[in-house]
């Protein structure tokens, strides 16, 4: 299971988005909201930045959601995408953004708050056991893999940025950052 | 750059940190439109994308989305005047957050029902349009075949008649009485083609006045004992021409002269009119 194998529905939404319809907007915002404020929080390390950042993500979503490309992956895919580039230029350009060093296994390891999607529990059980399968494999990566995977993710660092943090040659946090993707991706394939 | 160092690249590139060179590099074979190497950039997008899905899903406080759903009621309705951006922290601590949700979706749902109403009007009145000039196209060409039906039979009469006027013509037994219209008008005459064998005759005049729809010309026959028999009523065209057929009841010999009058519309048994023409049988 993975982002893939989201509901077909979602790419019925984008289009509606794309012909202008709020209340595909609306579905839309209500489905992934918590996602996406998840991913903002985790980049900016700052709630009130990180829900800026998600109506900014929304609202750039319904000027142009012509621009997404169906053939380019899932339009949750895509939403992740985008949130992250935003999150991250957001970050880059704000002053008081700080580097994140939370381990993110030990974040696995917190509950989900018991309100999370409450008007869609279906979709909630269905991110935590995607989130679940996540959460093993990265697990299952050497630390130093985990590591670089996540400074070069969620901390949008350079792999030369990457290299002096985590005093490693540019060539290992290269290989890592590769086989902890390839690793996921073999992962995900089994699914 | 070769497929195997794009594919290197790739896993590097959808985590961000590859050097400006190097992401050119890539770019610009991923747009030669490599399908191997854009497949694989497309799994690997979705294997980062899934990172995401480890994270805590996180509560967004209700002003965003209604911040977010007022911004589209805005954004979609561009006839509603402009208010100045309103940031969307102004709906923070406000108790109304969800009524605040509730109606500008309904503003933005209203709007763009309205539009697409609109829109499907004008499509609506487009085809309406359309299928009134058609229906009128219909009717100019049901009127133009039934206008050539007319014709066709009209022509069929004038042939059947032409054919009946060349038999008669070429009759051996024919005789001709000439009339004229001497007495009331010198340029009006007439005549009489008689088929002794058929008993057939053709009257035709020339030059009479046109007669109002209450009038009609009758032509009529005087024997020798002046008594006088209707022999049909006809009426002329504008250039003053009409026609009669008949078949004689009586023997042509018994009659001595043929005259036409003016008399009321549909005829009459005994002369009431002018004799506007008038031959005599020899
Ligand atoms: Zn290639």
């Amino acid at each position: 299971m993975s982002v893939q194998s989201q509901s077909a529905d979602d790419y019925v939404l984008m289009e509606a988005i794309a012909a202008g319809d709020p209340t595909a907007m609306d579905r839309l915002y209500n489905k992934y909201s918590g996602l996406l404020l998840a991913v903002c929080q985790r980049i900016v390390n700052n709630r009130t930045d990180a829900e800026e950042v998600l109506l900014d993500v929304f609202w750039e979503l319904w000027r142009r959601a012509s621009r997404y490309e169906a053939a380019r992956g899932a339009p949750v895919t895509y939403l992740i995408t985008l949130t992250r580039s935003r999150a991250i230029d957001r970050k880059r350009s704000s002053k008081t953004g700080s580097l994140h060093q939370v381990d993110i296994g030990e974040m696995a390891n917190l509950n989900l708050p018991a309100n999370q999607a409450a008007d869609n529990p279906g979709k909630a059980v269905e991110f935590a056991e995607q989130g679940a399968l996540i959460r093993s494999a990265m697990e299952s990566l050497p630390g130093p893999q985990r590591k670089a995977l996540e400074m070069a993710y969620f901390d949008g660092l350079s792999h030369s940025e990457i290299a002096a943090k985590a005093r490693l040659p540019l060539g290992t946090v290269k290989s890592h950052i590769r086989l902890g993707l390839i690793h996921l991706r073999d992962i995900l394939r089994k699914g | 750059m070769i497929c195997q160092q794009a594919s290197e690249l790739i896993p590097l590139y959808v985590v961000g940190g590859l050097s400006d060179n190097e992401a050119r590099q890539l770019q610009s074979h991923l747009a030669t439109g490599c399908p191997g190497c854009n497949a694989m950039l497309t799994e690997f997008t979705t294997v980062g994308a899934s990172l995401a899905l480890m994270l805590p899903q996180a509560q967004p406080n209700p002003d965003v989305h209604a911040s977010l759903m007022a911004r589209i009621a805005r954004h979609t309705d561009n006839t509603e005047p402009r208010k100045p951006e309103q940031s969307w922290r102004w709906y923070a601590m406000s108790g109304l957050a969800a009524a605040i949700v509730l109606a500008a979706t309904l503003m933005a749902v209203s709007a763009y029902w309205y539009r697409m109403i609109k829109q499907k009007n004008q499509q609506l009145a487009a085809m309406q349009e359309r299928f009134d000039a058609v229906k009128s196209n219909l009717n100019s060409l049901t009127a133009n075949y039934r206008s050539a039906v007319q014709t066709a039979a009209l022509l069929q009469l004038q042939l059947k008649q032409s054919e009946m006027t060349r038999k008669m013509f070429m009759a051996k037994q024919l005789q001709v009485v000439a009339l004229s219209g001497k007495p009331v008008d010198k340029h009006a005459v007439g005549r009489i083609f008689y088929n002794a064998k058929t008993h057939m005759w053709q009257f035709c005049a020339m030059g009479l006045k046109p007669l109002p729809p209450t009038k009609t010309y009758e032509l009529w026959f005087i024997t020798k004992d002046h008594a006088k028999k209707a022999a049909g009523t006809f009426n002329v065209n504008a250039s003053g021409d009409g026609m009669l057929t008949a078949a004689v009841g009586q023997n042509m010999d018994q009659i001595s002269a043929v005259a036409v009058t003016d008399e009321p519309a549909g005829g009459v048994a005994v002369p009431t009119g002018s004799i506007q023409l008038i031959g005599t049988v020899q």
